[in-house]
Formats: C-alpha cells, sequence, structure tokens
C-alpha cells in the first residue's frame, strides 16, 4: 500500500512546476508517474474518516469526491474508489470545470484552470462544508498534498478546516508534513 | 470414657492431616487468585497499550507511512515487558513490528502462547476497519511465579513431614502400649499365682499344726488300743468289739491327720527309685474293681519310662484319690485313661508357672469324661475341704492330698478341665537316675530273729506316747530303758553299753532328735537309730523327704509298724 515512489520521477522545483502550469493553457500537469497519481487518487477517499463534516439532511447519499478544474487522475481515481465507502456511504467521483457555490461534494480536488484558477475556486468554495484538496498550490486548500523525498505528503491548514465548518482528527494531523493551526479563539 | 479416648488418638493424625490440607488448599487458592489477577493486570495494561498504538497508528496506516509507523512501534521497545508488536494493514500483513523473538507475517489469530500475554487491538477510523495492532507481553518473570508457589510448596513438604513424625510417633506409641498391657497381664498373673500359693502356705500350715496335735493324740489312743487287744486277747468278746470299734474310728482318724499332714507337705516321705508303669498298672487293676462296671478304666504307657523318685505308696493314693473324683464326676459311667510320659518342662514352661524347676519328669495324667470343672472353680479345688460333692460324700482333701504329695516331691500339677468334656489332672514327677529300688532291696532283706539281745534307749518327751513305745517294744521282745529328753537320754547310755538302739522323738523342748542322734553316734558309732515323728519340719528332714539311710517311725504307729522298722534298723545298712 505505502509504496515508494520511483526513483526516476523527475525532480522539479515546484516553483517552475507551478510556473509551467501557469503558463501552459489550458493547463497541463506536470509529468507524475501513474504511481504517484494512483497514491493521491488513494489519498483523496482515505482522509474521509479523519475528517468530520457537518450534518447533513441526507445522510445516506453518496459520499462524493469531486475534481475542480485540471483532472490529472483520469480513470485511476475512478479504479481507487471502486468498492470503497465512507461508512455506509458509496463513493461516487464527479468532475466539474468550475467551482460553484455549494457543489455537491465532500472532497474536492483543486485542479485548477486558466479560467478559474485554484485560488479563485478556493474563494468560491470557502465556508461550504468541503473538504478542499490541493497540490502545491499558494494559497493552498484544507490538505495541500505535496512530494517530500520521494514521497507523496500533506500539510493541513486547520484554520481554513474550521471556516469550512470541518473537524479534522488529531490523527491526521499528526501525520502531517505541516499544520497550520486554528486560530486561538477559534 | 475409654472408647471415646481411642477414638481421638486414632482421629488426630487425619485431622491434622484435614487442616494442613486445608491450609495448602487455600494457599493455593491464594497463589492461583493473585497469579490470575497479575495476568489479568498485565492483559489490561497491554490492552491499554495496543489501545493507544492502535489510536497511535491509525493515520500512518491508513495512508502507509511506513516511516511513521516505524517510529511509533520502535518507541514501544522502552517497554521491556513487550515481546512482540506488529501492525497489520486491513489485510492482515505485516506491516511494521520489532520482535524479541518471532513475529508473524500474517495477524495470528490465536491469543494463546505459553506464558505470554497477546493482546489484539483492531486499528479502526470512523467504523472503518484500517488493520490491527499485535501485542505480547512477556508476562511473569519465571522466577515471581515460583515465588507465588513456594508457600503453598513449602507447606506441602511441612505437611508431609509432620503426617510422618505423627505416624512413627502413633506406631511407637502403640508399640510401648501394647508392651505395656503385655506386662501388666504377666504381672497380675504373677500376682494371681504367688497370692494362690501364698493361700495354700497359709493354710497348710494351719492344718499341719492341728493334724500333728491330732497326731500325738491318736498315737496314745491307737496304742493303747492295739496294746489292750494284745494283752487282753482272752478278755469278754463284747468288750474286745467295743475296742476294735475304737481302734478302727482311731485309724480313720488317723488316715484323715495324714492326709492332713499331706497337703501341708509336712508328711514324711519315703521317695525310691519308682517304676511308674507297674505302679499306674497294679492301681488300674484296683481302680477297676473299685469304681465299678460303668468306669473304663484304660492305661497308656509310653515306652522307655522314665523312673520317678516318689513315694510309691503316696502316689497310689494320688491316683485312688483321683479315680475317685473321677467316678463322681462321672454318674452315668464314662472313661478313665491314666497315662504315662516322659516329659521336659522347659525353662519357658517354668517360668510361666511358679514354683516349677525346668527338668526331665515323668508325667501321669488321669482324664475322665466327666462334667469337668468351671474355671473360676479351678484353682479352689486343691484347697483342703473344698468340695463339690454333697454333704458326707466327700472329705475335700482328695486333691488337697494330690496336691501337697506332687509339690512335696518336688513335682508339678496341672489340672485342665473343660465343662460337659471332661477334666486331665497332670501329675508332673522328678525323673530319678538311680537304678536300684532301695525300699525292694530292704524288704527283700531276711527278717532277724534276734531280738531279745537288743536293748532300746527310748527317748520321748510326751508321756503317753512314751509308754506306748515302751510298752511295744517289751511286747516285741525288747529290752528297754527310756528317758524324757536328751540330756538324761546321754547318761544313760553312758552308763548303760548294753544299748545298741537309740528309738528317739524328733521335736523335743532341750534339743531336738537329731543333734541328740548326732551326739550319741558320737560316743557310740555302732549305735542303730530310729526316729519317731508326727510332724516333720525339723532339721531331720531336708524339703519333706529323709536322709536315705534314715530310719523313720510315722506316728501314730502300730506294734507290728515299729517292729518292722527297728527290724529294718537293725539288719540294713
Amino acid at each position: 500500500m505505502a509504496t515508494r515512489p520511483p526513483t526516476t520521477t523527475a525532480r522539479l522545483p515546484r516553483r517552475l512546476v507551478l510556473a509551467l502550469a501557469v503558463a501552459l493553457l489550458p493547463a497541463t500537469p506536470r509529468a507524475q508517474s501513474p504511481l504517484e497519481i494512483a497514491v493521491k487518487a488513494a489519498y483523496l477517499y482515505k482522509f474521509a474518516p479523519f475528517v468530520d463534516w457537518p450534518a447533513e439532511a441526507d445522510s445516506t447519499a453518496p459520499f462524493a469526491i469531486c475534481v475542480i478544474g485540471a483532472d490529472s487522475f483520469g480513470p485511476v481515481l475512478e479504479r481507487a474508489v471502486s468498492g470503497q465507502r465512507v461508512g455506509e456511504r458509496p463513493i461516487v467521483v464527479r468532475r466539474l470545470s468550475l467551482a460553484v457555490a455549494n457543489p455537491p461534494c465532500q472532497i474536492a480536488y483543486l485542479g485548477g484552470t486558466r479560467a478559474q484558477p485554484v485560488k479563485d475556486a478556493l474563494r468560491i468554495l470557502r465556508g461550504s462544508p468541503i473538504l478542499t484538496v490541493t497540490e502545491g498550490s499558494d494559497p493552498a486548500g484544507i490538505i495541500d498534498l505535496g512530494l517530500v523525498d520521494g514521497r507523496v505528503r500533506f500539510r493541513i491548514d486547520e484554520q481554513a478546516a474550521a471556516d469550512n465548518r470541518l473537524t479534522i482528527s488529531s490523527k491526521l494531523l499528526s501525520l502531517a508534513l505541516a499544520v497550520r493551526p486554528r486560530k486561538a479563539a477559534a | 470414657m475409654r472408647p471415646w479416648r481411642w477414638r481421638s488418638d486414632r482421629a488426630r493424625p487425619s485431622l491434622v492431616l484435614a487442616s494442613m490440607a486445608v491450609l495448602i488448599a487455600s494457599s493455593l487458592t491464594v497463589a492461583i487468585y493473585s497469579e490470575r489477577q497479575s495476568i489479568a493486570q498485565a492483559r489490561a495494561a497491554a490492552a491499554v497499550q495496543a489501545r493507544v498504538l492502535a489510536d497511535t497508528v491509525t493515520a500512518a496506516l491508513s495512508f502507509g507511512d511506513r516511516a511513521a509507523l516505524k517510529e511509533y512501534v520502535n518507541a514501544m521497545r522502552a517497554n521491556q515487558q513487550l515481546d512482540a508488536v506488529g501492525v497489520y494493514d486491513e489485510h492482515d500483513r505485516l506491516v511494521a513490528g520489532f520482535t524479541r523473538s518471532r513475529l508473524a507475517s500474517e495477524l495470528p489469530h490465536t491469543m494463546r502462547a505459553p506464558g505470554r500475554i497477546i493482546v489484539i487491538a483492531p486499528v479502526a477510523q470512523a467504523g472503518q476497519r484500517l488493520g490491527a495492532v499485535y501485542l505480547r507481553d512477556r508476562g511473569e518473570p519465571v522466577g515471581r511465579t515460583l515465588s507465588r508457589y513456594l508457600a503453598p510448596g513449602l507447606l506441602v513438604v511441612m505437611a508431609s513431614l509432620m503426617f510422618l513424625v505423627m505416624t512413627l510417633d502413633a506406631q511407637a506409641l502403640a508399640r510401648t502400649n501394647r508392651a505395656l498391657g503385655t506386662q501388666i497381664a504377666e504381672r497380675e498373673k504373677a500376682e494371681a499365682a504367688l497370692r494362690q500359693s501364698q493361700k495354700m502356705d497359709a493354710i497348710g500350715r494351719l492344718t499341719g499344726g492341728i493334724a500333728h496335735d491330732f497326731n500325738n493324740m491318736l498315737a496314745i489312743i491307737l496304742g493303747s488300743l492295739d496294746l489292750l487287744l494284745r494283752r487282753y486277747a482272752q478278755a469278754d468278746p463284747k468288750m474286745l468289739r467295743f475296742a476294735r470299734e475304737a481302734m478302727e474310728a482311731a485309724n480313720r482318724a488317723a488316715d484323715l491327720t495324714r492326709r492332713l499332714l499331706a497337703f501341708s507337705r509336712l508328711q514324711p516321705l519315703r521317695p525310691t527309685s519308682a517304676d511308674i508303669v507297674t505302679a499306674v498298672n497294679r492301681i488300674a487293676e484296683l481302680l477297676r474293681r473299685a469304681l465299678g462296671e460303668g468306669v473304663i478304666v484304660e492305661t497308656v504307657s509310653a515306652g522307655g519310662l522314665w523312673r520317678a523318685h516318689v513315694d510309691l505308696s503316696q502316689l497310689e493314693t494320688a491316683i485312688v484319690n483321683l479315680g475317685i473324683n473321677a467316678r463322681d464326676a462321672m454318674p452315668r459311667g464314662g472313661k478313665l485313661t491314666i497315662e504315662t510320659a516322659n516329659t521336659y518342662l522347659d525353662r519357658a514352661y517354668a517360668e510361666e508357672e511358679l514354683e516349677v524347676t525346668p527338668g526331665q519328669y515323668v508325667m501321669v495324667a488321669i482324664t475322665d469324661t466327666g462334667t469337668g470343672i468351671a474355671a473360676d472353680l479351678i484353682d479352689k479345688v486343691i484347697e483342703p475341704f473344698f468340695t463339690t460333692k454333697p454333704p458326707g460324700m466327700g472329705t475335700g482333701l482328695g486333691l488337697s492330698q494330690v496336691h501337697g504329695f506332687t509339690k512335696q516331691s518336688g513335682g508339678h500339677l496341672r489340672i485342665y478341665s473343660e465343662i460337659g468334656v471332661g477334666t486331665t489332672v497332670k501329675l508332673y514327677l522328678p525323673r530319678s537316675l538311680a537304678e536300684i529300688d532301695r525300699t525292694k532291696a530292704a524288704e527283700a532283706a531276711p527278717a532277724a530273729g534276734c531280738r531279745r539281745d537288743v536293748t532300746v534307749l527310748v527317748v520321748e518327751d510326751e508321756a503317753g506316747v512314751r509308754e506306748f513305745a515302751i510298752e511295744a517294744l517289751t511286747e516285741l521282745g525288747f529290752d528297754v530303758v527310756w528317758a524324757d529328753g536328751p540330756s538324761g537320754a546321754l547318761e544313760l547310755l553312758d552308763a548303760h553299753p548294753e544299748v545298741s538302739l537309740l528309738l528317739t522323738d524328733v521335736i523335743m523342748p532341750e534339743t531336738n532328735g537329731r543333734v541328740l542322734a548326732e551326739e550319741a553316734l558320737r560316743r557310740r558309732p555302732s549305735l542303730r537309730v530310729v526316729f519317731m515323728t508326727g510332724y516333720t519340719r525339723n532339721a531331720i528332714i531336708h524339703n519333706g523327704t529323709l536322709d536315705a539311710d534314715t530310719h523313720l517311725v510315722t506316728k501314730p504307729f502300730t506294734v507290728a509298724g515299729l517292729g518292722a522298722e527297728l527290724d529294718a534298723a537293725l539288719t540294713g545298712a
């Protein structure tokens, strides 16, 4: 399960990647190994048990993982979540080109597009009970994935989670590369 | 009281054993309980640790962060009590772990391992199983377990030792008790025998004393009557008949006193080396005629029977007495068996019985098929005047005579009886090693007819007896000189050199007859001596038997009896 990413993966400075991503439109994702993509796809649904969402009206509705904007997963994500459940809820994958207010998502991976950069999408989703996941963006989502020493790691913005009325388990926090804590008053 | 004490003695070891068992059981229970407690505590502690680890590794396990898992797991190494720690994923495959011995690559399902505590805690998040944590605790060290069971173990050893000691003690006590019991029984038996013997002795002295006085009187009565009949043979036949009747009665009285003396062992015995078989056959013949047709008399004699050192006439009296008793015990007839055999009474038998010397004996057993004697009367039957016969039928002196005679002969009497079966009286007579029958030799000697040449010196303090003796000697044709005491006798002896025979009483006020005889023999060695006595407990007689060459006239005596004894003294050795 925990797999070491191949050492052949190109080690590009994140800045350069981002610059390229912004420069090349439509956004072309930087070169990622299929394994890395698979790991990240698995991460998306694995975050679910460690996060508490505010109570919903329809608790039996499928648990939706949305990919908003550029989609670097492709069918890998569907394969990863197939057969998986969050609690009793089956998982569905939704793809949205643009972030809108209160989208039908519990987890949203923000790929970003030229028309709507990650930053804009985050702003739109702020306040909605959605776990936003970004990848090496600034500003970052609640969880920001990254590659450290060839391994997929993540940072957590607890304040952002609180803004979206989400509670993140301390267990997950302990595994995070870095945590931006909540403001004291909260 | 006694059975209870006996029971409590018996119950004591088992009581102690039971309480020791309770003690051991309770201490074992405590040890087991405390061990269980400690295991339960260790298990609870391990469970908590597993729980904590499971929570800690949840995210790392979920996201496959091996480095983080390794860190968490390695942190557990600090706990030396832990033998192995493993983190398994949702497919139960080992992801991270450490072990001091061995760790399965797949999550084990068994929770059992000898002496170890195994705890498995699930790793789950929001109801989703992510894997499991496996924790193996070393459990309690062997040393601590041993120390826990040390107390009950020591108790078991102690209880065993205690029981052993108590068992040995109880055995020793039982042995001592038995030995003590035997000793007491032996002592009681010995005391009873001693009492019986002392009683017989006392009765013997009493009867002996009376019989002696009676004898002296009877000597005068009989002697006078004897002389009367001899001298006045032509007198009025009526008068002579009265005299004969008086004499007969006096003879019966003399017989009675003889028996009394026999019982008190004071009767002078003339033991010879006697052929018992011949005597028994002769008496059996006599008894066949005397006891009548109803009683069958049989004799059983062992071959090569020894001679016995006894007074034959007394033995005859004894057997006849026993025969009469047997007949009286068999009113409807029966069988009387007289058996003779050589016997050796050994030391063991002699120790059992009082006054028995171990050695060789000739046994004469008289057995009847009569009514038997009750066990509590066995000791009494030998007492004088004790009789089970109706008044007038018996004197109660028969067995007394038998007893006195056997004892005085240095023998032994034993009575066996069973009610309704019969009685056996066994006489053990000392064996004689002498071959020659002296009495017979003496009897065979021809009687001498030179009486008138002999002068007899009579010494007797009792005037009646003395006068009868003088008359009797005169009647027999002897010349007589007399004295009433030893001092006078010695003077007469010096004054009358023709005196060749001394007839002296044994018991006299000044000196006894034996001392007188010794002095007389010193002065005149050729002198013959004949003693007169009714009472024989004195210096002349050793253990009731005469010295072999002593001549003795038993009071009361007849003229003929006196004449025969004097003849024997003059002609014999």
